[in-house]
């Protein structure tokens, strides 16, 4: 189970030369801004394509521009979360949290059910009914958090999940985010002390 | 250290109020010559009821069809950036730009009965589109589609990509994250875009009038009727351009509430 | 000196503002300005040769329908001559106080039976507009074109259901010229100019508009030659009678 990427991503002037393993765990990815720490999650998460080279998970090649390959998005096994959380402004906090439930086939009064523990989880249990404009910044990125854990994905990418937070109490997310019950956690963050938390961790510098 | 002045120099107000005045004058010349006591009797004639039934058929179905096929339009535009999208988005615009009078003669020579392919909707189906309601609403629609992909294309834009993205994550394929997510996220948008497409349906004249010809209950819309009834009866005519005003700035203030106070 | 100002872009539209007022404002006081129906637009070019050869003018047409000439004229646009296509019109622009003492009666115009090129609706006599199965195009009531030729069709005993009412005589015309309509009641004058095809039918000559004029002196100049002489034999050639 291991997701290998070896190859390269162009993006305007900015050319990143990428040859990682992300094993099963808790890798954290930490750098500085513009060193692509968002690239490599959205290469994995299929928003974005490699140029050259090839990612694989195992055997199975997910993206080979030469063999003309692209697993698309909704067709991988991921599910993330964004700096800014990207809620879906005409869905409430629990239909969010669930969006991902009703796109696997759940109907919406099943998919509902399954979500709610996960709102309780990330301490979202009283906003179930609100809609996202009318959330604290914090409280976006625990619903957010929410839904990609709903998803079940054995996957999870996490883009700086605390940055957006400006509570101080982010302790117990972040007890929660080391305790999910993913096979694989990619957890790009600007905290030093996340990453000693983690068990791995890779550091990319300025291309 | 600059004090913001709450009064724009007068060197910016005196075009700012002449602008303004360009606009609100003559609807203050057409409500000052409104037959106010004889509106309500004037609107209730045979020929009025009938335009505006006609009016309504035309620009409704107008504003839909704009729907149906704009949206997807929108939606490409919005997506795409390069050369050939460039080409579309000016064609699609290029009514908006038109006299009505020239996209009536184009529709004409395209879809009329010996036109480019009307000729083959007639001999095939016989279908003739010119002195139809069908054709009036195809008129309506040439017309009022721009305004409908121009508002949409601009929301979708502006809210669209990192939505779908975070629902292509979540496992939905593109037609469901459209119908999902995009759509539903630009309801005010759409709302806004179909408003405007219906009243420029339905303030339709030129191109109407070459395509479609003028018939009674069947293409004669309000503007037409105001048109004829200038030559006959200019009282009424005020009369139905104040039922048509009243209508535009329904939608405006209805718009303004929704959409451009935000 | 890096700033961009915008002074060169104000100066340069108060320019053009300027330029575009003086050409507008730019007819000199010598122009005679006659409101005549659209049917004199095809010989426009030939009118105004004939008449510099006479010595009068120069003219300047304003072109339209005549409902909407008068239309202008109530409205305060300024003419030196006014010419409608019937005197209906002609009666309301009097009524309107928009005529001159001098009146003269400049030429005539009839309806003529055409058919799309081609004469694809086979279409043989006045009541084949009575055939549902043909495209039928009518001028609307309200204006002159079609006033005559309800005159006419109630007359004949043909009852017509036209497809389309259109609002001018010249709009009608078009229609035909495009072939969406198989047949019309049009001015002799225009479907000649449009070079189309007529079906002859006995005793529509009988239904006359006269294309009546009224101008102040210099006005009256132009009316007078254009009923008699020169003017008068280029208006004939053109499809008027008399």
């Amino acid at each position: 189970m291991t997701l290998r990427i070896d190859g390269t991503l162009r993006r305007g002037d900015l050319t990143l030369e990428l040859e990682l393993e992300l094993p099963l765990g808790i890798t954290a990815i930490t750098g500085p801004n513009g060193a692509g720490k968002s690239s490599i999650l959205r290469l994995v998460a299929g928003l974005e394509a490699l140029d050259e080279g090839r990612l694989t998970l195992d055997d199975a090649v997910l993206d080979d521009r030469a063999a003309g390959i692209f697993l698309p998005a909704e067709r991988r096994d991921v599910s993330m979360t964004f700096q800014q959380p990207r809620l879906f402004p005409h869905l409430t906090v629990l239909q969010n949290i669930a969006y991902p439930l009703r796109r696997k086939g759940h109907t919406a009064a099943e998919a509902a059910r399954l979500a709610q523990p996960f709102a309780e989880r990330v301490g979202a249990g009283h906003l179930l009914d609100l809609r996202p404009h009318r959330l604290s910044g914090g409280q976006a990125q625990r619903t957010a958090i929410a839904a990609a854990m709903a998803a079940r994905a054995s996957t999870i990418l996490l883009d700086e999940p605390l940055g957006a937070i400006d509570e101080t109490g982010t302790t117990d997310i972040r007890r929660l985010l080391l305790d999910l019950d993913a096979p694989r956690v990619i957890w790009v963050t600007h905290d030093p002390a996340d990453a000693e938390s983690a068990d791995h961790h890779i550091t990319l510098g300025l291309p | 250290m600059i004090t913001p002045s709450r009064r724009p120099p007068l060197a910016i107000l005196v075009p700012a109020g002449l602008g303004v005045a360009l606009v609100v004058v003559p609807i203050m010349g057409l409500l000052q010559r409104a037959p106010w006591s004889s509106l309500v009797e004037r609107l209730a004639s045979d020929t009025v009821v009938e335009a505006i039934r006609v009016s309504l058929v035309v620009s409704i179905v107008a504003a839909v069809l704009s729907l149906l096929l704009g949206l997807p339009l929108a939606w490409i535009l919005a997506r795409h950036d390069g050369r050939m999208a460039g080409i579309v988005r000016a064609a699609v615009l290029v009514p908006m730009v038109l006299p009505p009078v020239v996209g009536g003669t184009a529709l004409l020579f395209a879809l009329g009965r010996r036109g480019l392919i009307g000729q083959w909707l007639d001999a095939w189906f016989g279908v003739t589109l010119p002195f139809s309601t069908a054709g009036a609403i195809v008129a309506a629609t040439f017309v009022a589609l721009p305004f409908f992909v121009t508002t949409v294309e601009a929301a979708l834009r502006q809210a669209g990509t990192e939505l779908e993205e975070a629902a292509a994550v979540a496992g939905a394929e593109p037609v469901t994250r459209l119908l999902t997510v995009t759509i539903p996220a630009s309801r005010d948008a759409l709302l806004a875009g179909v408003a405007l497409a219906w009243a420029r349906a339905l303030g339709e004249f030129g191109a109407t009038i070459t395509f479609a010809g003028n018939l009674a209950g069947r293409t004669r819309t309000l503007p037409l009727e105001i048109f004829l009834a200038l030559e006959s009866d200019p009282a009424s005519a005020v009369a139905v351009s104040v039922l048509l005003l009243g209508v535009s700035l329904a939608v405006l203030l209805a718009l303004r509430g929704r959409w451009f106070s935000r | 000196m890096n700033r961009r100002t915008p002074l060169p872009l104000v100066a340069g539209a108060a320019l053009s503002l300027v330029v575009a007022l003086w050409i507008a404002t730019t007819t000199s006081d010598a122009t005679i300005l006659v409101f005549a129906p659209s049917s004199f637009a095809p010989v426009e070019a030939e009118l105004d040769a004939g008449l510099a050869a006479a010595g009068i003018g120069p003219v300047e047409w304003v072109l339209a329908g005549s409902q909407s000439l008068v239309a202008q004229l109530v409205d305060g646009a300024p003419a030196d001559a006014l010419i409608t296509a019937d005197l209906t019109t002609f009666d309301a622009a009097r009524a309107a106080d928009v005529t001159w003492p001098d009146e003269q009666s400049i030429a005539s115009n009839v309806l003529v039976l055409a058919v799309a090129p081609g004469n694809p609706g086979n279409v043989g006599e006045l009541r084949a507009l009575e055939d549902a199965d043909l495209v039928i195009g009518s001028c609307a009531i309200e204006v002159p074109c079609g006033r005559l030729a309800n005159a006419a069709t109630t007359a004949l005993g043909v009852t017509t259901t036209p497809d389309t009412e259109e609002t001018s005589a010249r709009a009608l015309t078009a229609k035909l010229i495009a072939g969406e309509i198989d047949a019309a009641l049009v001015y002799r004058s225009d479907a000649r100019a449009a070079g189309l095809e007529v079906v002859p039918v006995d005793g529509l000559d009988a239904f006359v508009n006269e294309y009546r004029g009224s101008g102040n002196t210099r006005g009256m100049e132009v009316l007078r030659w254009l009923g008699s002489g020169a003017g008068e034999r280029i208006l004939l050639d053109s499809g008027l009678g008399p």
